[in-house]
């Protein structure tokens, strides 16, 4: 079993990435790899959507540390969007979810997205 | 469940497929549910990379994976190498009340193990590292019908 990565922007400057299958010691390189390119001063949010993520390991959540802290630093976000109850439980050992907003479906981050830029512009 | 049963593989990360679909298969016949046996999955996998990555600094090694039924009516997979001793108790736990940003990135592999296992147990015999991962068996299937 693998991983499929998805990497789609939605808006200017909001990615969806999309996990599917596991993210894991034999997966973990790939998943950082498409993801770099994401890790600059013009992402304000990346929105990960993990419906289909079956397993991960620690070596996957380092991933989705070392992105959070790297888009933290530059300003933006991560969020999530629905997750399975195993993954979920992972999350939680590991204190994730604090202070995380968690999405229901992509069409609710979406939203709240939309009405994220639209306070910028407003405010810029 | 029945006698033990077990695998043995160098202890090399191209092995660890192999390991983990041994017990998957295992705990899907002994009817544990899918968020368990994934659980189950993720543990074993923390614990064979950690033997990977430093029982054998030096010399090649082999480590073996035993399934056999434990106390109180669990499941006890237990894994041992003749590598470095290592304690999984002596590892300190990952501060998790630091905001995720400040945390090191690191522990949290055995952290999980400690905390999704129904019990942990280590012990040193001799030149090997043994550690049984303890998960309690699923209730047996109520017979269909009715």
């Amino acid at each position: 079993m693998s991983l499929a990565i998805g990497i789609e922007e939605r808006m200017p400057g909001y990615y969806l990435v999309t996990l599917g299958g596991r993210l894991d010691n034999n997966t973990h390189g790939a998943c950082e790899e498409k993801i770099r390119p994401l890790l600059v001063a013009d992402t304000q949010a990346i929105m990960f959507d993990l419906s289909a993520l079956d397993y991960i390991s620690s070596m996957g959540l380092r991933v989705i540390l070392k992105t959070r802290k790297e888009i933290l630093g530059k300003g933006g976000s991560v969020h999530f969007v629905n997750m399975q109850p195993q993954i979920e439980k992972v999350f939680e050992i590991v204190n994730m979810l604090k202070g995380m907003t968690l999405f229901a479906s992509v069409e609710e981050a979406d939203a709240y997205f939309d009405a994220m830029q639209k306070k910028t512009l407003e405010s810029g | 469940m029945d006698a033990p049963t077990g695998i043995v593989a160098p202890a090399q990360l191209a092995y660890l497929q192999r390991m983990l679909d041994f017990v998957v298969s295992f705990t899907e016949k002994a009817g544990f549910d899918l968020k368990r046996i994934r659980e189950i999955e993720l543990c074993v996998e923390e614990a064979l990379v950690n033997i990977f990555n430093y029982a054998y600094p030096t010399a090649t090694g082999e480590v073996e994976l035993t399934l056999l039924p434990g106390p109180e009516n669990t499941l006890e997979i237990r894994i041992q190498d003749r590598g470095t001793p290592f304690d999984i108790f002596s590892v300190q736990e990952p501060d998790l009340d630091a905001d995720i940003e400040e945390r090191r990135i690191g522990g949290l592999g055995i952290f999980l193990v400690r905390r999704l296992m129904d019990r942990v147990e280590y012990r040193r015999d001799g030149d090997r590292n043994i550690l049984s991962l303890f998960a309690k068996l699923p209730p047996p299937r109520e017979p269909s019908g009715g």
